[in-house]
């Protein structure tokens, strides 16, 4: 087990042990009774509790499940998952009932709190037939891994500022200022809450309730939320600038607006807004207008403060940033920048889910028993206790909506969870290879929404992602720039409910700032103008004065570098925005934040010396030196642990990247994750649709510091093989490259393909036919198949099965009679393991009617097969080269692949041409090569310190060689680049590509040939294709293509009427002629047969059909 | 540089005389409470185990009562001492004045129940104050849709929709080839009463003095003073004029004369083939006269060319038939001369005579009062 492999899946695991340890227990706390009329009575639901229990198997709850059990049957990963209802009359203490209710079967998170994996040592994670370094953060749902994508949200509870030309559409006089503020409760479930601009100056609070939006004027909320006056009103938002026309106009022109149907007391307004909600919700007439209106300031209004005076606070900081924006004082915050965001996991996903399937499980049971047919019939008790039962019984289950979730990433939701997607939020974890796999985990979208947009901004790298977003690590076509990648240090934050000592600095730090120079927002009602305001979690605590604010900011820094203090927590972010003159600065503030799902990178303090975390939003403002003699006295504060630290794992392993053009390194890291490598190490134990591996891998001599520290070399990818970059032979033109037939025949590429296949005989069969049909071969004394399968039906273990022959061997249940399948692939394959599935652990299978058939598929290089080096230098295979007839060096050395080297200077790969050194110096010298980017600079080149080692073994400085033809023995009359490099084999292959065609399928109505490899349909002569055989005049090639080939069919036309249609064939009774005649010529003289595409009659066809009658002319 | 001795107070020390900070965050009172002689009383309440310090003061129009702060920073009141250079700290603790208006009535919104027009009044008010701009306007069209409010171009509207709808019913059941009629009346003559197809002015406008001169056996005289030449006449109208002799009175004999020549003109379209000139050269009718029989039998191409289509003949005979009864004292028993004059059939004409609402009887047909029309058999209409 790897500690930092593990912090690589940590947020997955951290998230979903919120989910299960803080967030059901929070949930159900805060739940909303939910209440209904029946009857002309009250009633209130609730749950009363809910429980996830540990995996258990499906047929025993005593049983242990293991993840491997779900994997190779195909099952879910799943626990348990109860709970208890009770009902009771409304303003009733006590429930009528409760009972209790299964909620159908929990998806549980590998290696989670609640997976039975968690504190396993290897040894024993092997023996549950694990990986020795199992990481978990994922689940099985149906046998497939499955991860929740990371999703980039806003940042929670804080105010950022932007325009929109949209929002002018909300209403008239709507402008497109705007704050917005995504508030986040404790629970991780969010609302997002919007301040409008309007253009008399007033500003309106937008909220969403059952996905329609409503409007406070916000002067009107700010009486609602505290009992107030103008004048309190006017102070908090002016706050002694009353120079400031700009603003005081627009303060006492909204104070004035909503001076209006004499409502003046908090009361009085609660009241006002309760009697219009009134009829929207569905509380007992017993709630006051009061009541309803605190539930709508309560569940929709800053939702991640509880108390009112906090909101009050909050709603003037936003006030006044609006303010600040619309008079051009400060800029707007650009949200597409990593500084305003955080992420969304899992187990965010999860509470949030709960929440909602909660409410609407009472919902469905609300209907349930009130539609009951029993409840119908019944005039004395309403409900009794075996009906409210039943009818839990008979609503859905919530379990079922959690793995339909995890098994298509679909979010079926009736708020829609404040997100702006419904698809897409989860994806399949293959196990290509071990590179491909760990990124899934560390992969972070910007969400499906921001893919339809057809600007590009958002897809562009900002500054302020360095350190936290991977620059290099990030595919290139659609998604490039919205589907990013965690760097390698990058973390993200636990919730403050995960961890004691967050929970305690939270409760500490208010006294403690109050006792560093802040004013606490309760102590005083008006402050200077120019104060800075600081606000914890989107909570306003106080102000302070700007040049007290900035000294507070570097001690708290300092503190949190020294974890010396406990109110200052090492993953607080000190965010702060300095007061500023320039135009369009941020808005001034000191904002503090220790929630959860932040991201945070270490860096180092200067004045501590000690490891610091840093956020995205606080980094903007802060002096940090990349390397250590960037560092200026006086000015920067902190320094970077290592210039790698903005690169991915992926991009991290790319050798000398810093050597590279970027795209290169770009395309390095689509390639490591699409190389044939070794995905794992309990093949024997895994039944995933397709695994590949490679036969002979090696760790490479030149690594980077990343490959061992995340344990990249236990499951290698590639092999060192020693190359010569020399134009030869002309089989190495356009990035083709030449392998040497011994080195292939020595083993250089060699790899396989695992495939499983499920073959269940009960498919597509009615209930009662199942179960009936079972594999067995009663007749192996007779039926001759002994070559080919066991006596149990089954193929022989082992076997090397081809295209047709027998496969396995059923008992038909129509007449009892064994029937022979035979094997359908369309390559011969080795058995590799056959799986009977079901069963329990207690009892076997009686029948087999389902089972698991895993075949090996050899994969060796072929001509075509694509291989690549570590720089984005792909290339295909083109000829094995006998050994004797390749080029060798004075040593006698023999390339084992040769590429050619116009592959370098367009496309500036240097760090290949320096790894190709490095390596040969290191196979000299017997040692590994440290590659870690960013290690040499222009008076320390990489060149010199290689071309040293090489020149000291008797070498060329630069690594070139003479060489000879291995034809002619001749000497090479230019020196060639010789040296060894780490080469992938990329999964894409011939034989899994190829398409050939002579006669097949055709399309039934156009009588063309159908497309697509699998049919065996024929490649698209198009459009641009004849284009270019019409330019080379190549008409009869045209012609041959086109319909000889294609769809070429003889049609009978009357020469008369020029119809196809009319012609009216049959076959004369006494002989077997055809006679023809045209219908409406009345003639049978007047028909010649032409040869035509056959897909022209259809078109004939289609044209009568719209009436339009097509004549032709035939002479 | 100099020395100061500091003094610090302990809380207990002090107990109940604990000074004390008071903010009014909603506003300084007004400066007369301060210059008159303030009264601020202390009081503690007991809140669960604690015992909480109340402050309360009022002027004569506020009355403010202290709400402590709540916070987790502790303060206290530093007093410098000029003259012994000592400094005393004194805990303190910070109060929020509340104020509020004596004698104030709140205006609460009281109504609870929901009655189907509460709710539509309660949703309205709901989106007037907190409403999106979506929700604005679907109340808006709610209310453009609901005919029960004073929108006058809607009211408008759906009057004129209203009599649109009547007009088109009524025209379905008046029919087109029968005058006005009175279904109400029990008196047979004011079934179809001559005033109502022959307007005064036409009335007066008839040619009656050839047929007159005819039953009196004078010639007519043309402007020049010669003698008329007596125009060809179907057996029926000679009948009739033979007929006419009987009556006595000159003025009965006029109408008579006026009756049939409107049936002598009528007659003249339904054969003309398109020319109306007829009706002046032969009949001697005036153009204004002319002008109405036209209208009211034939459709009007140029100034002499009509069209008399197959409804216009029907038309032209109901009237014929109308004023055949009129002559005859509604009650005919030989239709014969008629339907010779006619060019039609005895039977088609006996289905002219049940058209208008005559009962045929042994010995003829008769006008019945009230009328009552013959009800048509649908069923052809099935097949």
């Amino acid at each position: 087990m790897s500690a930092e492999l593990r912090s690589l899946v940590q947020p997955h695991i951290d998230s979903f042990n919120f989910f299960t340890d803080h967030g059901v227990e929070m949930i159900l706390k805060n739940q909303e009774p939910f209440y209904f009329n029946h009857k002309d009575q009250d009633f209130k639901m609730e749950f009363s509790s809910i429980k996830i229990d540990k995996p258990t198997q499906q047929w025993d709850s005593t049983q242990k499940l293991y993840p491997n059990q779900a994997r190779e049957a195909g099952t879910s990963y799943d626990a348990p998952f109860s709970g208890s209802v009770s009902i009771s009359k409304a303003g009733d203490e006590k429930p009528l009932y409760t009972v209790p209710v299964n909620l159908g079967r929990m998806p549980i998170m590998v290696r989670s709190n609640y997976c039975h994996l968690e504190g396993m040592t290897p040894e024993e994670l092997v023996k549950r037939r694990e990986e020795e370094l199992e990481q978990g953060g994922y689940f099985i749902i149906n046998g497939n891994e499955k991860v929740v994508r990371m999703l980039v949200m806003t940042k929670a509870n804080h105010p950022v500022s932007l325009t929109r030309k949209g929002w002018t559409n909300r209403g008239p006089s709507y402008t497109k200022y705007g704050v917005t503020i995504r508030c986040v409760r404790p629970d991780r479930t969010s609302i997002t809450n919007n301040l409008h601009y309007l253009a008399d100056g007033q500003t309106s609070f937008r909220f969403l309730y059952r996905r329609q939006e409503f409007f406070f004027p916000a002067t009107l909320l700010l009486k609602a939320l505290c009992d107030t006056t103008e004048k309190e009103i006017y102070e908090h938002l002016v706050q002694g600038d009353n120079e400031n026309t700009f603003l005081t106009d627009r303060v006492e022109l909204s104070l004035r607006e909503q001076k209006v149907n004499n409502i003046n007391t908090q009361e009085e307004v609660l009241d006002y807004i309760g009697s219009r909600f009134r009829h929207r919700t569905q509380f007992p007439k017993t709630f006051t207008n009061r009541e309803i209106a605190e539930y709508f300031l309560d569940n929709f209004v800053f939702v991640h403060l509880p108390n009112y005076r906090d909101k009050y606070n909050l709603l003037i900081l936003m006030i006044q940033k609006m303010y600040s924006l619309v008079s051009g004082k400060t800029g707007t915050d650009n949200a597409d920048s990593a500084a305003f965001h955080e992420v969304l996991l899992a187990g965010q996903i999860f509470t949030a889910m709960l929440k909602e399937k909660l409410v609407e499980f009472l919902e469905t049971l609300r209907t349930v028993l009130i539609k009951s047919p029993e409840e119908k019939k019944s005039s004395g008790i309403v409900f009794s206790e075996t009906l409210f039962k039943k009818a839990t019984e008979r609503t859905f289950k919530i379990g079922d909506r959690y793995n339909y979730f995890l098994a298509t990433g679909n979010l079926r939701s009736n708020s829609g969870m404040d997100l702006q997607q419904t698809s897409g939020f989860v994806i399949i974890a293959d196990k290509l290879n071990f590179l491909r796999y760990i990124s899934h985990f560390r992969s972070i979208h910007r969400g499906a929404f921001f893919a339809t947009m057809k600007t590009t901004s958002i897809r562009k790298l900002m500054p302020e992602s360095w350190g936290f977003l991977c620059p290099v690590h990030t595919p290139d076509g659609a998604p490039c720039g919205l589907l990013n990648h965690l760097s390698s240090q990058c973390l993200i934050t636990l919730d403050p409910t995960q961890d004691r000592s967050i929970q305690e600095s939270n409760k500490l730090l208010p006294a403690f700032l109050s006792s560093h120079g802040m004013l606490p927002i309760e102590m005083t009602s008006v402050y200077s103008s120019k104060y800075l305001t600081i606000t914890l979690n989107g909570r306003v605590i106080g102000k302070i004065e700007p040049k007290a604010g900035e000294e507070l900011v570097t001690m708290l820094r300092y503190l949190r570098s020294t974890g010396s203090e406990p109110a200052v927590n090492a993953c607080m972010e000190v965010a702060y925005a300095p007061p500023s003159t320039i135009e369009n600065s941020q808005y001034p503030g000191i904002y503090l934040f220790t929630t959860g799902a932040r991201f945070m990178r270490p860096v180092i303090n200067l004045s501590s010396g000690k490891r610091e975390l840093i956020g995205p939003q606080e980094q903007l403002y802060m002096d940090i030196a990349v390397v250590p003699n960037e560092i200026v006295k006086g000015v920067t504060t902190h320094v970077e642990e290592s210039p790698t630290s903005m690169l991915s794992l992926l991009a991290n392993l790319t050798p000398f990247s810093d050597y590279n053009q970027s795209p290169r390194n770009m395309y390095q890291c689509q390639m490591a994750k699409q190389t044939m490598g070794t995905p794992l190490h309990s093949y024997p134990f895994r039944t995933d649709n397709k695994l590949y591996k490679i036969q002979n891998p090696q760790k490479p001599i030149v690594h980077t510091k990343n490959q061992f520290k995340y344990r990249i070399n236990d499951y290698p990818h590639g092999a060192n093989a020693v190359i010569a970059v020399i134009s030869n032979t002309g089989y190495d033109m356009e990035d083709a490259m030449i392998i040497n037939k011994s080195a292939y025949e020595r083993g250089f590429g060699h790899g396989s393909v695992y495939k499983n296949e499920y073959i269940d005989l009960d498919e597509g069969l009615s209930r009662a036919e199942i179960g009936k049909t079972y594999i067995a071969r009663p007749n192996h004394a007779t039926d001759n198949l002994g070559d080919y399968l066991d006596v149990d039906g089954l193929p022989h273990i082992g076997r090397y099965i081809k295209p047709g022959e027998p496969y396995y061997t059923f008992i038909r249940p129509s007449d009892g009679k064994q029937v022979t399948k035979d094997y359908k692939g369309k390559e011969d394959a080795y058995i590799e393991e056959i799986r009977v599935l079901g069963g329990t652990n207690l009892k076997a299978v009686d029948l087999i009617s389902k089972i698991c058939v895993k075949l090996r598929y050899n994969r060796n290089p072929v001509i075509g097969d694509k291989f690549s080096s570590r720089h984005g230098q792909k290339g295909v295979l083109s000829q094995l080269w006998p050994e004797v007839n390749m080029p060798f060096t004075e040593s006698g050395m023999k390339p084992d692949v040769i590429i050619n080297p116009n592959a370098f200077p367009s496309r500036m790969t240097i760090g290949m041409l320096v790894e190709i050194m490095a390596a040969k110096a290191g196979a000299i010298h017997g040692k590994f090569q440290d590659a870690t980017a960013f290690q040499f600079d222009e008076k320390n080149t990489a060149i010199d310190f290689f071309g040293e080692q090489l020149k000291k073994a008797g070498y060329n400085y630069y690594g070139n060689e003479p060489m000879y033809s291995g034809t002619t023995g001749q000497e090479f009359e230019a020196n060639i680049f010789f040296g060894v490099c780490y080469y992938q084999r990329l999964r894409h292959m011939v034989k899994d590509k190829y398409q050939v065609r002579a006669l097949g399928k055709v399309n039934s109505l156009t009588r063309q040939p159908i497309k697509g490899r699998k049919v065996g349909g024929g490649i698209r002569f198009g459009e641009m294709e004849r284009d270019s055989l019409l330019a080379h005049g190549a008409s009869f090639c045209l012609n041959d293509r086109l319909m000889k080939s294609s769809d070429y069919a003889k049609v009978k036309v009357c020469k008369c009427c020029g119809s196809t249609l009319s012609i009216f064939s049959k076959r004369e009774h006494f002989s077997n002629q055809i006679s023809s005649e045209c219908k409406t010529c009345k003639s049978e003289n007047s028909i010649v047969v032409v040869a035509l595409p056959y897909v022209f009659t259809y078109l004939v066809a289609e044209l009568a059909s719209v009436n339009i009658s097509l004549k032709l002319q035939v002479s | 540089m100099t020395t100061v001795s500091v003094n610090t107070f302990n809380e207990k020390e002090i107990g109940n005389n604990k000074p004390c900070v008071l903010k009014f965050p909603q506003g300084l009172p007004p400066p007369s409470f301060v210059e008159q002689e303030t009264e601020f009383v202390s009081l503690s309440k007991k809140v669960g185990n604690k015992r909480q310090r109340v402050i309360l003061s009022n002027t004569d129009k506020l009355e403010y009562q202290s709400e402590e702060i709540q916070s987790t920073a502790r303060y206290a009141i530093g007093v410098y001492d000029k003259s012994t250079n000592t400094l005393k700290i004194v805990p303190t603790d910070i109060y929020d004045m509340k104020q509020s208006v004596i004698g104030y009535t709140l205006t609460l919104d009281s109504s609870i129940a929901l009655s189907k027009e509460d709710r539509y009044d309660q949703v309205k008010k709901l989106a007037d104050s907190f409403g999106s701009k979506v929700t604005k306007k679907k109340i808006q069209k709610m209310e453009m849709e609901n005919v029960d409010n004073l929108d006058f171009e809607k009211t408008n509207k759906a009057v004129g929709e209203i009599a649109n709808t009547l007009a088109d019913k009524q025209s379905e059941e008046t029919p087109l080839d029968l005058p006005y009629f009175d279904l109400t009346t029990s008196k047979p003559e004011a079934i179809y009463p001559h005033e109502a197809f022959i307007p005064p002015k036409v009335y007066f406008g008839l040619y009656h003095q050839l047929f007159f001169n005819m039953v009196k056996k004078t010639p007519t005289l043309d402007n020049e003073g010669n003698p008329v030449e007596e125009p060809k006449l179907a057996d029926y109208f000679k009948e009739k004029l033979d007929q006419f002799a009987s009556i006595s009175e000159d003025e009965d004999l006029e109408h008579a004369c006026k009756l049939l020549t409107f049936m002598w003109y009528a007659l003249m379209i339904m054969q003309c083939r398109g020319d109306s000139t007829k009706l002046v050269q032969e009949g001697g009718a005036s153009f204004e006269v002319k002008d109405y029989m036209v209208s009211l039998f034939s459709t009007k191409i140029t100034n002499k060319k009509i069209s008399v289509s197959r409804e216009d003949k029907t038309k032209i005979i109901n009237f014929m038939v109308i004023v055949h009864l009129h002559l005859e004292g509604f009650e005919t028993k030989n239709i014969a001369p008629l339907a010779k004059a006619l060019a039609v059939t005895e039977t088609a004409l006996e289905k002219h005579f049940t058209r208008i609402g005559c009962k045929r009887s042994a010995a003829g047909f008769r006008l019945q009062a009230p009328l009552t029309f013959p009800t048509f058999k649908e069923n052809n209409k099935k097949r």
